[in-house]
């Protein structure tokens, strides 16, 4: 048992340094490997920290962020200010892309439902959304459009993410819903 | 003492810029040396390198410019005037004044050894003096702007001439491109040196690249360049056309149609004194062909090199023709008259200029205005899913089948479809298609969905701007046939009309997501309708701006 979750640090390590995990297959279990290593990161980063604080409870930092979403006819988007608590910046990327499906308010409907994915990733200012290509989304041209806008806008907002690629099992893709090309990453300036 | 605490400031001014600590090593080595009107200066404090500006001695400027240079002590600032010119700097300020006018500098002025050192190019090139930099001596070269004149008239842009001891120095290509030959070919490249990134050489040997005469009035400091090219006959053999100049020159091409003419404009081109003449007696001979011109120095072709038998229907070349078309500057004009559309090749031969002619391919099967109609989705793409099971790629398919039927009823549009049935595409391959055919209109059909019920309308969407047109005609017509909410025309980076070369949109009809919209959708009477709008914007933008 112990032996597994060994490998499992090891290959969560390996993919960490692979950057953008090309090449790297889909691991199945995202959620389960990448609470191992940010930690040991923390704990790296911070040598004069006094060894009694325990690490596998990391402090949760809290902070309002603006998500985006679009009303019931999908006219445009519509900004909320949310709280998130966050142990470190990927898994802060990470609850901002899962409340891209939670609005709060009435009238604001959500551009992303079920969204699933491999793994996030950051590296040098860009971050990797490795998507799974079995995501059914049931948007025309209109809603991808602003889904896209909706992720970059909250994404965007934190200012070491320079540019945002997305891929589909580890794989470029032209496109996630059929329509907004996606072959070049995101970028503030970029439509 | 001080002059290595400056050697170890220079040093740690190149080290601190970037990508100057490598060059640090031989600056050391190789100080900057001045070039002034030809003569190698040598200031008593060296010229700074900051900035990637050379700095050099205010005394170097005012004695070797021939400017007159103030020092206001109390307010920091040199005043220099040269000429019109008139120049206020201040000491380690990067602002400055050039006629009253406030500027900006890169890099301050700044005092060494009690000299007050200036960035010479600023300085220079606001006292109307020409500035040089050759990497390779690590020379700053400065010396008065002469006054050029070539084939009689100033330069269309302006030329630098450099002066280096009693040669005069200039870039081959730049000059090349004002005498009408944008396609020069370096004899002696080996010859040339560079400076501010243009290889040049001294007027003698830029004769013997371009031919011609250059000479350089030193008294006056003027320079004349004198390449003026004579157009000496054109001869017809086969499918090539000869065309006989003294100089090369690069010719403006253009294609005309009724009848098929390709016109080459031969520039800094004179017609041979002989042509003259017999131009002269033929246009007395032949009236039809005058068009009632009787100037001697006729605007429009005139002369007729008529062949003397009529041309057979199988040879591309109908006739030629040439005349002066344009005597300021000296332009002349030859049109080959064509029996059919024909392709060219400029070949340039020791002669002068070759024009291969071979008849003109047209794009494969491409026989008209070429539309390509995109159903959206298909095959395991769905699309989106309707409210009454239906799904997009059949709206799609369905209504693009009808568009295409409507389109083809006009002889002058010819049609194709990136798909015909329910099987997929990659977008690539859309995009692909469209633009390997070279076609002329790309519209892609699709439709709408929301999580919820309520959105509703048309909308419209291009993303480069040759589309933005066609988007709001297209719009214009569509939404008035659907009469859902107008949702309006967006710019969206959407795969295909992102990618696409030609005027290119994405309809999306309606709401599949919506029951009332969709309802509608999923009618053939109202998918008839949709694609007869789309057929009437496309008819009415071809006639628009085609």
């Amino acid at each position: 048992m112990k032996r597994r979750s060994l490998i499992g640090l090891a290959a969560a390590l390996v993919l960490l340094m692979a950057g953008c995990g090309q090449g790297a297959k889909p691991e199945p279990q995202p959620s389960g490997q990448q609470t191992g290593a940010p930690a040991q990161q923390q704990q790296a980063e911070q040598p004069g920290q006094p060894q009694a604080e325990q690490p596998e409870q990391p402090q949760l930092t809290k902070q309002t962020i603006a998500v985006y979403y679009t009303d019931d006819n999908l006219t445009d988007l519509k900004k909320e200010e949310q709280e998130i608590a966050y142990a470190d910046d990927l898994d802060k990327y990470k609850k901002a892309i899962a409340l891209l499906e939670k609005p709060k308010q009435a009238g604001h409907s959500p551009l992303w439902k079920d969204f699933r994915y491999h793994s996030v990733t950051f590296d040098k200012g860009t971050l990797t959304i490795d998507a799974d290509s079995k995501n059914v989304y049931n948007l025309g041209s209109s809603g991808e459009a602003l889904a896209i806008d909706a992720l970059k806008q909250t994404l965007f907002q934190f200012d070491e993410v320079k540019q945002i690629v997305i891929l589909e099992d580890g794989k470029p893709t032209e496109s996630l819903m059929g329509h907004v090309d996606i072959t070049e990453p995101l970028t503030r300036d970029s439509q | 003492m001080k002059r290595r605490s400056l050697l170890f400031f220079v040093l740690l001014v190149l080290l601190l810029i970037p990508g100057w600590a490598a060059a640090a090593g031989s600056a050391k080595e190789e100080p900057v040396n001045l070039m002034i009107d030809g003569q190698a200066v040598k200031p008593d404090v060296p010229p700074l390198i900051q900035n990637g500006r050379t700095l050099v001695p205010i005394r170097v400027i005012a004695e070797g410019l021939g400017a007159d240079v103030k020092w206001d002590e109390a307010a920091r600032t040199a005043t220099i005037k040269r000429g019109v010119h008139n120049l206020v700097l201040t000491l380690d300020s990067t602002a400055a004044k050039v006629n009253g006018k406030q500027v900006k500098l890169d890099t301050p002025p700044v005092v060494r050894q009690q000299r007050m050192l200036l960035p010479i190019r600023f300085v220079a090139e606001s006292l109307g003096v020409t500035v040089g930099w050759n990497a390779s001596t690590r020379t700053v070269i400065a010396n008065e702007t002469p006054a050029v004149l070539i084939n009689g008239k100033s330069p269309s842009k302006s030329l630098d001439f450099y002066r280096m001891g009693d040669s005069l120095y200039v870039s081959a290509q730049a000059v090349a491109e004002q005498v009408g030959w944008k396609d020069f070919a370096w004899k002696h490249p080996a010859e040339a040196i560079t400076i501010d990134d243009q290889q040049v050489v001294p007027l003698d040997r830029l004769e013997e690249e371009l031919g011609g005469r250059m000479t350089w009035d030193k008294r006056d400091n003027r320079v004349e360049i004198k390449r003026l090219s004579r157009f000496t006959g054109v001869a017809a053999e086969g499918d090539s056309v000869w065309i006989d100049t003294t100089l090369p020159v690069t010719p403006e091409t253009f294609v005309l149609e009724g009848p098929h003419r390709i016109v080459l404009d031969l520039p800094q081109t004179e017609l041979d004194d002989d042509l003259v003449a017999k131009l002269g007696s033929q246009k007395a001979d032949e009236v039809e062909e005058t068009d009632g011109q009787n100037q001697p120095d006729q605007t429009e072709e005139a002369n007729q090199m008529s062949p003397s038998d009529k041309p057979e229907d199988d040879t591309l070349i109908a006739n030629i023709r040439y005349s002066q078309y344009s005597s300021s500057p000296k332009t002349v004009r030859v049109v080959i008259e064509l029996n059919q559309k024909s392709q060219y090749n400029l070949e340039y031969t020791n002669d002068g200029i070759a024009v291969k002619l071979a008849p003109a391919a047209t794009a494969p099967g491409k026989t008209g205005f070429l539309i390509v109609v995109d159903a959206g989705h298909g095959g395991h793409d769905n699309g989106a899913s309707g409210t009454a099971g239906n799904v997009e790629k059949d709206f799609t398919l369905a209504v693009s089948k009808k568009l295409a039927a409507e389109l083809k009823q006009y002889p002058e549009f010819q049609v194709e479809m990136t798909r015909t049935t329910d099987v997929y595409l990659t977008l690539a391959e859309r995009v692909e298609f469209a633009n390997s055919r070279n076609a002329d209109l790309f519209i892609s059909i699709h439709a709408n969905s929301f999580t919820k019920p309520t959105a509703g309308g048309t909308e419209t969407f291009y993303y480069n701007a040759n589309s933005e047109a066609l988007a709001r005609i297209v719009h214009r017509h569509l939404q008035g046939a659907t009469k859902f909410a107008d949702r309006g025309v967006k710019q969206t980076a959407f795969y295909v009309i992102k990618n696409t070369k030609m005027p290119a949109v994405l309809t999306e009809t309606g709401f599949l997501s919506n029951p009332t919209e969709n309802a509608q959708l999923t009618s053939p009477a109202f998918q008839d309708k949709v694609a007869k709008a789309l057929a009437a914007a496309i008819r009415e933008y071809y006639l628009t701006y085609r």
